[in-house]
């Protein structure tokens, strides 16, 4: 049901629109046949019936779908109404007052849609009553009424003449009224018939009736019965003389002032004054040719800009198949979207600071620097995320899209390492170092995302990090967060290539004093001899500093090195795989143990470990699997312990050592080392990784 | 006793009834049928309702009239108008043009160009 009446919402609104743009062109007919203005009426009746429409360029209508049906559902509800500025204007009160709260279940407006849908329905019903019932007593009135001629009657209790009936329609006539009047009466009454509004009146009627809560909906209904007069009245006058004329006048006016009769009703809705109609008929003249064929040129032309929606060759923001984060996007920056993309897309890219970049986005074109400025002035400069959001709208192949590095036309920029040639470069390599640059900005706008689905970008770097002669794009990735840790990776594929060469699996941890530290940010520098490394920040209770982070190779794998010794990680796991490639871990700590890429284990190894000791496997030894990270791996834990055939405790050599171990034997073989460390040489450990082992 | 008032309509049926009396119902309703365009029941309901009000009576579906034609008193037939019609047409209905609330004032002025026109100064 609520479907149903945000359907009829839609259409309702769309056909308001196409009210006001009547209203607007009736004063342009004015001086051309009443019946066209009519047939416009027509136009609103169709958009309000027919569901579906045809798209085309030359539509008017600013939005096909105002409220989404899913409006109800969505987390920031917000309509679409396909002009800006009525969007910014009830949006943000939508947002402010039907919002969900983040934790209350029930999104507000699923209670009010419901009640404003009951509320249609109850109107509908009431109109449609009010129809029954008033057609019913006028019927019972001219029960007895007179058989004159034909289809005409008269009947003591009509005192306005009216037509009556849709299969067989009559003229119902008072029986006081003189013979010339009654001529001009039934004239006009046989237009009306003629003309079939015997049937539009009642029809447009229900549709009212449909969509009683529009107001410009009765606005149009109301119009509809005026127009219905004035072309009946010239239907009729068209083919009398200037007496006659003057004649049907008269019988307007005798009409509608019977003295005799002392109660009146003021003028009811669709009523044109007397006065009004009477000048309208002594004025009459027929209109020129040139005006009825102009007039029949615009209704047709109109018909097709309001009868069809809005093409969706540019993301069409009522286009059902988009998501709400779409639509968002194209109503906060609507200067990046609808754009020529015929000659390809420049991307602008503003660095603002060691690994901070904003964007741009203009159609391609070869135009002056200053041009290009005045230019990128009047848009809004977006982050990564942002602006690929906005390139995956436009499906132009991706050699079409130039990235350009640019200094930004207000704010002083940061002059990075593009825009200087380093001492000793020759004129070629700093070309060449330019176009790294570009190509990694290119990565970050076009394929990052597709790769690593879920990651963050961190910083990317073009330098041959082997020492094989070829340059490799480096990249370090953000993998994701537990608690408050980021984990890291470090990428690196040879420029051109696909495949990555190196990766290190996800890093984050570094043995500190009694426990781990972690890293909070990762980026590439180079140092004054041209090395490339990674400065990282470090935060962890009363530490706080920058370290240098080296990439070393040992067997051909990258690892990343802080003093010489390996940084170790890996990322807890709650299906007991690992999903990623990670690298082979060489540390010099248990230099027997190799985890691998599928954390390929050698039983001996673990005794060099330490110590293993038998243990019956507890609870509470795996508390922090139950405690800890939101509970999210209390269900592994429980499996655990099911499962739980043998447990054996390793004590690592060194007795300073916080490292915790327990290698498991579950019941179906599966054997589990999980890893965690002592907090403030507690006994009690702290689980951080379980690695499946084969 | 007063003579009972009678709508236009139910003249017209007396007419008809003063005509042919004494005649059967049938009969009636068909030739109300033909002249007034009436449907059988309506028929019926009228035969009914001046029964009622003793203009006519009904007397083993034979219809004789109680009244005579010259007694029937037309005059009154306005004032009937007035009490039942309460004025209104329903919006939805095609119609010449409605009962409107004008002044004096303003029937004279209409009046007036209606005049002018008719002779010629349009």
């Amino acid at each position: 049901m609520t479907d149903l009446f945000l359907k009829t919402l839609n259409m309702s609104i769309s056909a308001g629109w196409i009210v006001l743009a009547i209203v607007a062109l009736r004063l342009l007919l004015k001086k051309a046949p009443k019946w066209i203005t009519v047939v416009l009426w027509g136009i609103v009746a169709v958009r309000l019936v027919c569901p579906f429409s045809i798209e085309s360029v030359l539509s008017m209508i600013p939005s096909k779908e105002t409220v989404s049906p899913t409006i109800m559902t969505d987390e920031i509800p917000a309509i679409s109404s396909g002009v800006p500025a009525i969007n910014s204007t009830i949006n943000p009160i939508i947002e402010e007052t039907f919002t969900p709260m983040p934790g209350v279940s029930v999104n507000p407006l699923q209670i009010w849609i419901p009640i404003l849908a009951a509320i249609w329905i109850a109107g509908m019903v009431a109109m449609l009553i009010y129809t029954v019932v008033s057609y019913g007593q006028v019927r019972r009135k001219i029960g007895t009424a007179v058989l004159l001629r034909g289809n005409i009657f008269q009947s003591e209790n009509v005192i306005s003449p009216f037509v009556l009936g849709i299969v067989k329609p009559k003229i119902y006539l008072p029986f006081q009224i003189n013979g010339q009047d009654m001529s001009h009466v039934i004239a006009h009454e046989e237009a009306h018939i003629a003309r079939k509004d015997h049937l539009w009146k009642p029809l447009g009627f229900l549709l009212l009736a449909l969509h009683w809560f529009n107001p410009l909906m009765w606005l149009g209904y109301v119009l509809l019965c005026r127009d219905i007069e004035l072309a009946c009245d010239e239907k009729v006058i068209k083919r009398l003389d200037m007496q006659e004329k003057a004649d049907y006048s008269q019988a307007l006016l005798t009409c509608s002032v019977n003295r005799r009769i002392i109660a009146a009703c003021p003028l009811a809705f669709g009523e044109v004054g007397v006065k009004e109609r009477v000048k309208t008929v002594l004025k009459y003249k027929k209109a020129a040719l040139w005006v009825t064929v102009v007039a029949v040129v615009l209704c047709v032309f109109f018909a097709a800009c309001t009868l069809t929606d809005p093409k969706t060759e540019n993301p069409d923001p009522t286009d059902p198949e988009l998501e709400k984060w779409q639509v968002i996007l194209m109503e906060e920056y609507p200067e990046y979207f609808g754009l020529d993309a015929s000659n390809g897309l420049d991307v602008y890219v503003f660095q603002l600071a060691e690994n901070k970049y904003e964007f741009a986005l203009l159609p391609h074109c070869e135009a002056s620097p200053q041009e290009i400025d005045a230019k990128l002035i009047k848009v809004e400069e977006v982050p990564a995320y942002t602006m690929r959001s906005i390139l995956s709208f436009y499906p132009i192949d991706k050699d079409k899209i130039y990235i350009v590095p640019w200094e930004d036309p207000i704010v002083p920029s940061y002059r990075g390492a593009y825009w200087t040639r380093k001492a000793g470069e020759s004129e070629e390599e700093f070309a060449e170092r330019q176009a790294d640059y570009r190509e990694e900005i290119r990565f970050l706008l076009l394929e990052f995302d597709a790769e690593f689905p879920g990651s963050n970008y961190c910083d990317s770097i073009t330098v041959d990090i082997d020492g094989d002669g070829k340059k490799e794009m480096c990249l370090i990735t953000e993998e994701g967060v537990i608690g408050n840790f980021p984990f890291y990776r470090f990428l690196a594929r040879e420029k051109g290539e696909k495949k990555w060469k190196y990766d290190s699996g996800i890093v984050s941890k570094h043995r500190y004093k009694n426990g781990y530290i972690d890293y909070r940010s990762m980026i590439f520098v180079e140092d004054a001899l041209g090395r490339m490394y990674i400065e990282a920040q470090c935060q962890d209770g009363d530490l706080s500093e920058t370290r240098r982070i080296d990439i070393a190779f040992a067997e051909g794998k990258a690892q990343f090195y802080y003093k010489g010794k390996a940084l170790l990680g890996g990322k807890p796991e709650t299906t007991l795989m690992f999903a990623e490639p990670s690298l082979s871990w060489v540390t010099s700590d248990v230099p027997e143990v190799v985890l691998s890429n599928r954390i390929l284990y050698k039983y001996r190894g673990v005794q060099t470990l330490g110590a293993t000791l038998e243990i019956t496997l507890t609870q509470e030894m795996l508390q922090p699997l139950f405690n800890g990270y939101d509970g999210q791996y209390s269900e592994l834990a429980e499996n655990i312990l099911r499962n739980n055939f043998r447990a054996f405790e390793i004590y690592p050599e060194d007795p300073e050592s916080v490292d915790l171990y327990y290698f498991l034997l579950q019941k179906d073989g599966t054997r589990l080392l999980v890893y965690g460390h002592y907090e403030n040489g507690e006994k009690n450990g702290f689980i951080r990784w379980i690695f499946k082992t084969e | 006793m007063e003579t009972p008032k009678i709508f236009e309509s139910e003249y017209r049926f007396c007419c008809i009834l003063w005509e042919r009396e004494p005649i059967k119902s049938s009969e009636l309703v068909r030739l109300c049928r033909e002249q007034l365009g009436w449907k059988p029941t309506t028929t019926y309901t009228v035969i009914k309702r001046l029964s009622e009000r003793g203009v006519l009576k009904n007397e083993n579906t034979v219809v004789t009239s109680l009244v005579s034609k010259d007694a029937v008193q037309a005059a009154e037939i306005s004032e009937m108008v007035e009490k039942t019609f309460d004025g209104s047409l329903p919006a939805f209905v095609a119609a010449f043009t409605r009962h409107q609330k004008l002044s004096d004032k303003e029937v004279d002025e209409i009046q007036r160009l209606i005049d002018r026109y008719r002779k010629g100064e349009a």
